[in-house]
């Protein structure tokens, strides 16, 4: 298939100890059509490293674990020193799927600066607590940030080149996806949110799940003291 | 009416100002690091040093209002704002830290792609 418009797209992918499935990772994206992959291994102890580096993708190495916004930040400093016009953020562990990524692209090539992807926005119900959960994390970072989206804790998102050069975060662990949001806010840049598809297979299930309400907490403290 | 003012607390009165000032023109200049509550604890700290620089009778009437008639209990609470401002330092200086270090990492991650290379 060939790639999806005459930009030059990055797909960035951030993995710990992803060993397992990474290669399958990387086949499912360039079936889709983008070569262009920067993979960051966040110092995995696994053979993460040599196998996303058989796939021919780019792979670059924390020699110590920075935690995942770390390594999603190196993935987009390196596609601006690759001179990338769109770069897309994934998880490495297979649970997002690359079909959805087209859509972002669209997107960005009809003017989007940012394009977040949402699981929640599938039309799928979800348990109250969750529900609950989440819109409570959506109103604290909307209280922190001065902006409303369904999902603030997604790593599936896509960014036009002015997005890439101008966005400034400065967090390792779980607080990037929040700090991007304030940087919309305050940059005034063009987003858009997207439904996307969360895939759970037993790999994806033994990952520790993200720190949603807590993080939504420390990010407010965050934003308002610094 | 302003009371008879010494050197010294022309001086702190001075000081404080000064810092004021700067916290404002931070403020209006919309620097990235100085947000609305940076601004707020800046002109209560040094506004209070204004204060009780030019009325230093002040003090006193707010020590007696809110039960700090005893030195041990004013002593006490010192002691707790020092040590809340001391862990908040450290707090600071530890993230501050994992930043730096956070940087080294992804410089030496970058060094292949900044020297022309993807392998």
């Amino acid at each position: 298939m060939q790639e999806p418009s005459a930009k030059k797209i990055y797909v960035i992918i951030p993995v710990i100890n992803n060993g397992k499935v990474i290669q399958k990772v990387l086949k499912e994206i360039k079936d889709d059509g983008y070569y262009n992959i920067i993979v960051v291994d966040d110092g995995s102890e696994d053979d993460s490293y040599e196998k996303a580096k058989a796939m021919n993708a780019i792979v670059l190495k924390h020699m110590i674990n920075r935690g995942k916004d770390a390594a999603v930040k190196t993935g987009i400093e390196a596609a601006k020193i690759l001179n990338a016009d769109i770069a897309v953020t994934m998880d490495g562990d297979g649970r997002h799927n690359p079909k959805d990524i087209r859509q972002m692209v669209d997107l960005i090539n009809n003017g989007i600066d940012v394009v977040l992807g949402s699981r929640f926005l599938n039309g799928k119900e979800m348990p109250w607590p969750e529900w609950l959960t989440n819109h409570l994390d959506n109103f604290l970072t909307w209280l922190a940030n001065g902006l409303w989206v369904t999902d603030n804790h997604s790593n599936f998102r896509a960014y036009s080149k002015r997005a890439i050069e101008v966005i400034y975060t400065e967090n390792d662990r779980y607080e990037r996806d929040s700090e991007v949001l304030r940087e919309i806010h305050r940059k005034r840049l063009k987003y858009w949110e997207v439904p996307i598809e969360v895939r759970h297979d037993d790999h994806s299930r033994s990952r520790p799940p993200k720190p949603g309400l807590k993080n939504g907490i420390k990010t407010m403290i965050r934003s308002l003291i610094s | 009416m302003l009371p008879k003012l010494t050197f010294y607390q022309i001086i702190l009165a001075v000081v404080a100002i000064g810092f004021i000032y700067t916290g404002l023109a931070k403020f209006i200049r919309k620097e990235k690091k100085q947000t609305i509550i940076k601004l707020l604890a800046t002109v209560f700290i040094w506004g209070s040093v204004l204060l009780f620089a030019i009325f230093p009778r002040t003090p006193h009437i707010i020590s007696r209002d809110l039960g700090f008639g005893h030195n041990l209990n004013t002593l006490i609470f010192v002691g707790f704002v020092v040590v809340l401002m001391i862990i908040f330092k450290l707090l600071t200086i530890i993230e501050r830290l994992e930043r730096d270090i956070s940087e080294i990492v992804r410089k030496e991650a970058l060094k292949k792609l900044n020297n022309g290379t993807t392998e």
